[in-house]
């Protein structure tokens, strides 16, 4: 067994190799101990020190906390701890020379510590760590920890800006997990879905998506497939998606793939299409579909019908297609207004629609022309029962703003294959059977046929060759003499147009002048009439013949033209006539129809000194309180009673009724188409003045009739 | 056994005292005033300190504990919420950053000066009571409440509970000493307070 003393020993030793410093102080407070650090590290030896007081010992450099703490220590029993941070190198201590010439201390921490002795004498222990290296390594961990806070505010300043410029953005702009669980979204994400992050957070994007998806995607069971495949597409996908608020919108998805070390994530951006896909609708809508009946448009129609031809080729049916068309409908829109026509329309329209099953197509191709495809018919008299129903529905008064209108259409039908087996023969062919309803009197269906297909043809022929003709000038003008029958002399003719055409050589006026009424090509054509007749009566009046009376033929349509009277008195203007050498021939059935109009003008005609004739007349229904209020000056009796005479009592007694007429009237009479001396005489006899037909004369040319002038005028100036 | 109101106003008086010197010793050595007052004084069983302290039982505190050995033996402890620590140490030794937690270095300084408090209030109470104590050294601890609470020297004792406010170059901020002995610690200790003031009264 080791002895005390031989223990105190060892602990002095281990005391004195300690590599802190230790100081003993003894109730005197003399230092009685000092180890080696102690006497390395302030380069004195422990003999310097020892006996001698701390502030004996260290020169009176110690702060008086450190006395203070030492003398409390063995007064008191008080132990303390001398921080460094609070006391600044209390002992002057160094780690070397080196450090003490740069006056380096070391860092210290100082513990002073009571300890009792046998007698309960207070001793100070005072021990010193240094502490330079935790210094060195706290203050780099401080510059550490402020790099880091200046980094992460940077990291913070760029969030957000990041930030500012997602929330900015007008799409959303999601991050999602590899599973598809939302993780962040930017504030587009809450004006979209019209609810709050909070809402959303943590939740799957499933719940956002509608689950009608579109066929590629339907397959995906599980979002990370969807975000897996999506994020592969290099176009974004359209699919539906469903607001916080039960709405669902249209929207565009892209997906992209962000792959890290530690997870994979997606962002998903969506953007909402939802107007786009309404404009978009709107736009089809109004490509396929009229704007003011909503029907189908005319793209839509040829869509429908090139449709129904292969579904009637494959399933070897047949199908009807109306044309149907409004009657006078250019009158009404002209005098009702457009509001009122568009109303009719729309009526129409429902009309039509409420006469068809579902099935069948309605289709309005502009203005007031509809087309309709019946689907699947067994029979032809099943097409005229339906076409009998939308006519019979249509004419049902229509009642518009407290006005009743009557409307009726006119119906074409064409039925596949028959009447046509592409889409353009079959829709032209329905089109011409409309035409043919209008010529029948309007209000009525016409079924297309071969003959009125080959008369329409033969029809359209001659309106084009009739514009030819007009442009090459192929008619020439033929002169009939009128025959004054107490004279025996001529003082008048008829000009009477003639068709030279190149191939078909002369074509009578009876064959073309009802086109040419029709296409509006009699304006040109009676122009050509009216300046070639006045040139001519120039040629005669220069002739001496002064008062020679040409009668020249003028269509409704011409009468009717606002330029006529302009033109017509240029025309004498132009020549140097008398408006009294032109006698206007109209016929009855212009009288008839305008009446006001008809009056008016006639008035200014015979004011301004023409002479007014009613040409074929007997044929239509005059009513004689008309021939009063018209300033007439002839009446021509029809060639169709010339004919019969004198033999047909009724052709008698018509001739007999005329020639009394004009005569109370104090009109002139002159008879058409006599061909034989009886019918002269029986004329001559009832007192008709002026007779015009083969008996006297063909319709001849201006040099010929010069030559018959010369012979039998009335006024015999010209063969002076 | 309880106090009466003259006896409480005694004892304040005593901590005053120590606070006092404890605050002079403090301003000399950070060479900027301190003020240091006893707000409240109250004797409590150690499991209610919660009610006491302005933290809850799973915040982060930090302590620093003195044993005391002789006539009353115990620990003395000031205990900050982990918060107002770092802002008194960083204050006093003007660091303006620093790590979230106290560095070691950081913990001394504080144990220096909860050493110099708590020395001070010993010293004087244990001048006013005429008896001996001894102290040990401060030790610097952090941890939540609740762990503090299960050191060894907290169960079945009692506190002297004083509310303390500690100013310091503008920061002023609360902190708490407490002083946890056994009951029958406690008991003598406020005899000798009883006797104390008795004596004085004779005087």
């Amino acid at each position: 067994m080791p002895d005390d003393a031989y223990n105190s020993r060892i602990i002095e030793n281990a005391f004195i190799d300690s590599d802190l410093g230790i100081i003993l102080i003894n109730e005197n407070k003399q230092i009685t101990f000092v180890n080696k650090w102690m006497e390395s590290t302030s380069l004195c030896s422990g003999d310097d020190l020892l006996g001698k007081t701390l502030a004996e010992a260290f020169d009176g450099q110690l702060s008086p906390r450190l006395i203070r703490a030492v003398d409390s220590a063995i007064d008191n029993g008080r132990n303390s701890v001398l921080s460094q941070k609070l006391n600044k190198s209390p002992f002057p201590l160094y780690k070397g020379d080196g450090e003490r010439q740069l006056g380096q201390k070391l860092q210290q921490l100082i513990y002073v510590k009571t300890i009792s002795d046998a007698y309960d004498n207070n001793y100070c222990m005072v021990e010193i760590f240094d502490v330079t290296e935790a210094v060195r390594r706290e203050k780099s961990l401080i510059e550490l920890g402020e790099k880091s806070r200046l980094a992460a505010e940077q990291l913070s300043i760029e969030e957000a800006k990041m930030r500012a410029i997602l929330n900015s953005a007008k799409d959303c702009i999601i991050t999602l997990d590899e599973n598809g669980i939302i993780q962040t979204l930017n504030e587009y994400t809450e004006t979209v879905f019209q609810c709050k992050k909070e809402q959303l957070y943590d939740k799957s994007m499933a719940t956002i998506l509608s689950p009608d998806m579109p066929a590629g995607l339907s397959r995906f069971t599980d979002m990370s497939g969807l975000l897996e495949y999506t994020s592969k597409l290099s176009e974004a996908v359209e699919l539906k998606a469903v607001r916080c608020v039960d709405e669902v919108i249209d929207i565009d998805l892209t997906v992209s793939r962000i792959r890290t070390e530690e997870e994979n994530s997606y962002v998903a951006i969506i953007r909402d299409i939802t107007e786009r896909k309404k404009a978009e609708a709107r736009l089809h809508y109004l490509a396929k579909y009229d704007p003011l009946t909503g029907l189908a448009n005319r793209a839509l129609f040829h869509e429908r019908l090139e449709h129904a031809i292969q579904v009637a080729k494959r399933e070897n049916q047949i199908f009807p297609v109306l044309f149907l068309d409004i009657d006078r409908f250019k009158n009404l829109n002209d005098t009702l207004g457009h509001d009122t026509g568009d109303a009719i329309l729309k009526v129409v329209s429902r009309r039509i629609k409420g006469s068809l099953r579902e099935v069948d197509t309605v289709c309005r191709m502009g203005g007031d022309e509809f087309v309709i495809i019946i689907e699947t018919i067994h029979s032809v008299n099943e097409v005229s029962r339906i076409a009998e129903k939308i006519i019979e529905n249509i004419s049902k008064p229509i009642r518009i703003e407290h006005n009743e209108l009557f409307v009726t259409v006119s119906i074409g039908i064409a039925i596949y294959p028959d009447d046509g087996d592409d889409y353009t023969a079959i829709f032209k062919n329905a089109d011409l059977a409309m035409y043919e309803a209008k010529d029948e009197g309007r209000n009525n269906f016409q079924f297309f046929s071969q003959a009125m297909n080959e008369r329409i043809q033969r029809r359209m022929s001659m309106e084009s060759d009739l514009r030819k003709a007009i442009a090459e000038n192929q008619f020439v003008l033929y002169y009939q003499p009128q025959v004054d029958i107490n004279k025996r002399c001529i003082n008048s003719c008829e000009a009477l147009i003639r068709w030279i055409h190149p191939d078909k050589g002369n074509i009578p006026p009876f064959e073309f002048i009802p086109l040419a009424e029709e296409s509006g090509l009699i304006w040109d054509i009676g122009k050509y009439v009216v300046e070639q007749a006045c040139r001519f009566v120039s040629e005669i009046t220069g002739r001496g013949w002064h008062d020679f009376v040409m009668a020249i033929n003028i269509s409704p349509r011409q009468f009717q033209h606002p330029d006529f009277m302009s033109f017509i008195t240029a025309a004498c203007e132009k020549y140097n006539i008398s408006t009294a050498n032109i006698e206007l021939e109209i016929t009855e059935g212009l009288l008839m129809d305008n009446t006001e109009h008809s009056v008016t003008m006639l008035r200014r005609l015979s004011d301004a000194g023409f002479k007014i004739s009613i040409d074929d007349f007997g044929t239509g229904y005059s009513s004689l309180a008309y021939l009063r209020k018209f300033p007439l000056d002839t009446l021509k009796i029809d060639r169709s009673f010339v004919i019969d005479l004198p033999e047909n009592p009724d052709a008698i007694a018509v001739s007999r009724a005329i020639i009394g007429l004009a005569h109370s009237l104090r009109l002139h009479v002159v008879a058409e188409g006599v061909e034989t001396q009886e019918q002269m005489d029986f004329l001559s006899v009832e007192g008709c003045e002026y007779i015009q037909g083969y008996l006297v004369s063909k319709p001849i040319p201006s040099s010929d009739f010069m030559a018959w002038l010369e012979a039998y005028a009335c006024d015999a100036i010209g063969s002076e | 056994m309880d106090l009466n109101e003259t006896q409480v106003d005694f004892v304040k008086e005593i901590f005053n005292t120590g606070l006092g010197e404890a605050a002079v010793e403090l301003s000399e050595l950070v060479e900027d005033e301190v003020l240091l007052s006893v707000p409240q004084f109250s004797l409590i069983p150690s499991e209610e300190l919660t009610k006491h302290v302005a933290v809850g039982e799973k915040d982060v505190v930090t302590t620093v504990t003195m044993e005391l050995i002789g006539d009353m033996s115990g620990n003395g402890m000031l205990i900050f919420p982990a918060a107002n620590s770092l802002d008194l140490v960083r204050t006093i030794v003007e660091e303006s950053a620093g790590p979230e937690n106290l560095t070691d270095l950081e913990e001394e300084a504080l144990s220096e000066i909860a050493g110099i408090i708590l020395n001070h209030m010993v010293t004087t109470f244990s001048s006013f009571l005429n008896i001996n104590v001894k102290t040990g050294m401060p030790r610097c601890h952090q941890d939540t409440l609740r762990r503090i609470m299960q050191e060894s020297y907290f169960i079945d004792g009692m506190i002297m509970f004083i509310g303390m406010s500690f100013e310091v170059k503008s920061l002023n901020l609360a902190g708490d000493i407490l002083f946890l002995q056994n009951v029958d610690t406690t008991e003598k200790f406020l005899s000798q307070v009883v006797a104390a003031l008795e004596e004085y009264d004779l005087d």
